[in-house]
């Protein structure tokens, strides 16, 4: 559902593209307007839309912020003037109100859980290390940058791997002849140099 | 340490292979770095075409190459948990099935703690904000759940410890990867200078399979079923070589380039090998075109080359070499 407060609606044509809504068939637009004569507007294009409009007589004077459901019966066409020759034009200036409540409220539920990760963002302590640098990072640097260090809190969950099995699935397997114990001895004796 | 403790893992953006010590030989095992998900419906499907899944949160779950057989069947692209050699931000379930797959490929440890090399690339030099360390903690924290001891170590110098022995561990490893090219100096088999790029296999598919307008994963096909990019038979092998030779190019361009950021730092003081490996130098022709391009660009070189040679097998050197790392004793 998209929801859009507008106002300042002038009069004369305005496109789906101007509205800012692109809907398929079936999809729904709850519009707010502040302007009571605008729901007439709306609600003549009927042609492209299903007007679930709260209408409101001209003698009677409506809230000040009313809603409309449309739902559209059939694609609308990109650029397809919702009625060609009646709106001109039509200010879309913001959310609704309540979604920008619903959203400061997630956001005061999500505080505190935002400043416990930020806490340990910064317990985090700067590797001593830079992660690279164009040349000369020694494996041993590896090493210690990369150690497995589990004291350094990570935003990793504690378990990972979930309790199902895959077990038949096929790996490709080969078997190569290396001499490992030889490479092995020539790393030795380059260690002890 | 007992010779057989120790398993070297390549992690990699198509695919993850372990290598193992028995005996005399080495074990290598590859698992494709792909999954597919789909509704329970397709169970009996499955079943019928003797392909396995698992059950996984309400989907069906296909892993390995028969995720990428099952994509191709029902015309859709396998998700891929690693993208551009590192885990893929936009890929939701990507831990956990790296998680499983691992499981998978590694097998329990031979003993509690046994200790486990991966592979993790380097800082891509053309990636703006590249960064391997939450690359390298979640696969450091996967393995140590499995319950082994887990170490990172630079995927092209693993190429160096698997291919460079008789040259004493020194030589230019290049990794042409599926979703990166990794570049590692040793010398004395210590790293001199390292760098990815944010360039491989991907990119080669990508813009072969734009140029000719067809899909990337017909491109990989056409790559993997045996072309010879010395001589394209058709339009898409053509547009597959232009691509592999502007990768080449590009990788001599940044090496020669990093070479003279750091020339002062640097001394070679003997001609040194290049190593070619990785899953993209596989296709038909590669090594040939990596020499013809080299010889191109010889006199830019700032350090003398001795030979330039593919790796004894592209697709587990790297796996190899880290199995080496994790027999070294600490």
């Amino acid at each position: 559902m998209i929801v859009y407060r507008i106002t300042n609606i002038l009069s004369s044509s305005i496109s789906i593209e101007d509205l800012g809504i692109r809907l398929d068939s079936g999809q729904s637009v709850i519009i707010s307007s502040d302007s009571h004569a605008r729901s007439e507007d709306l609600r003549r294009n009927d042609r492209w839309i299903r007007s679930d409009i709260i209408h409101y007589p001209n003698n009677v004077k409506p809230p000040t912020v009313h809603r409309k459901v449309l739902t559209v019966q059939e694609p609308i066409r990109k650029n397809e003037p919702v009625d060609s020759g009646y709106v001109r034009s039509l200010k879309i200036e913001s959310k609704l109100d309540d979604i920008q409540k619903m959203l400061s409220k997630m956001m005061n539920d999500n505080v505190n859980h935002a400043t416990e990760i930020k806490k340990k963002i910064d317990e985090v302590p700067t590797p001593a290390v830079v992660p690279y640098r164009p040349g000369m990072v020694q494996s041993h640097e590896y090493k210690q940058q990369f150690s497995s260090d589990s004291s350094v809190p990570m935003f990793i969950p504690s378990k990972v791997i979930p309790d199902i099995d895959i077990s038949g699935t096929k790996t490709s397997n080969t078997e190569i002849d290396k001499d490992v114990e030889s490479t092995l001895d020539a790393l030795k004796k380059l260690r002890k140099k | 340490m007992s010779s057989e403790l120790g398993i070297g893992v390549d992690a990699g953006t198509m695919n993850f292979v372990s290598a193992r010590r028995e005996g005399k030989k080495i074990q290598t095992s590859r698992l494709r770095d792909a999954f597919i998900d789909l509704p329970l419906e397709h169970k009996r499907m499955l079943k019928i075409s003797n392909t396995a899944f698992a059950e996984f949160e309400g989907k069906l779950i296909v892993v390995g190459d028969d995720a990428m057989s099952t994509a191709n069947l029902l015309n859709r692209e396998a998700r891929r948990p690693l993208s551009g050699g590192l885990i893929s931000a936009g890929e939701l379930d990507a831990q956990q099935i790296i998680g499983l797959m691992l499981k998978q490929l590694m097998g329990e440890p031979k003993k509690a703690g046994e200790k486990c090399c991966y592979s993790i690339p380097a800082s891509a030099i053309d990636v703006r904000g590249s960064d391997v360390t939450y690359h390298s903690a979640v696969f450091g924290k996967i393995i140590r759940e499995l319950g082994y001891s887990a170490e990172p170590v630079n995927e092209a110098l693993a190429i160096i410890y698997s291919e460079c022995g008789a040259e004493n561990f020194c030589g230019l490893g290049i990794s042409y990867g599926s979703g990166m090219t990794n570049v590692n100096l040793a010398f004395n088999a210590m790293s001199a200078l390292e760098f990815s790029l944010g360039r491989g296999g991907d990119f080669i598919d990508n813009h072969a399979a734009k140029a000719v307008g067809t899909t990337s994963a017909k491109i990989c096909a056409i790559k993997e079923s045996g072309i010879n990019i010395m001589a394209p038979k058709s339009r898409e092998e053509e547009a597959l070589v232009l691509y592999i030779q502007t990768l080449i190019d590009y990788t001599i361009d940044n090496i020669i380039n990093q070479f003279i950021k750091v020339k002062s730092e640097l001394l070679v003081p003997k001609p040194i090998p290049i190593i070619v490996s990785g899953g993209t130098s596989l296709a038909g022709g590669f090594l040939d075109k990596f020499k013809e391009r080299f010889e191109s660009h010889r006199h830019r070189f700032p350090i003398q080359v001795s030979e330039v040679r593919a790796a004894s097998d592209p697709m587990t050197a790297v796996a190899t070499g880290l199995l080496i790392f994790a027999q070294m004793d600490d």
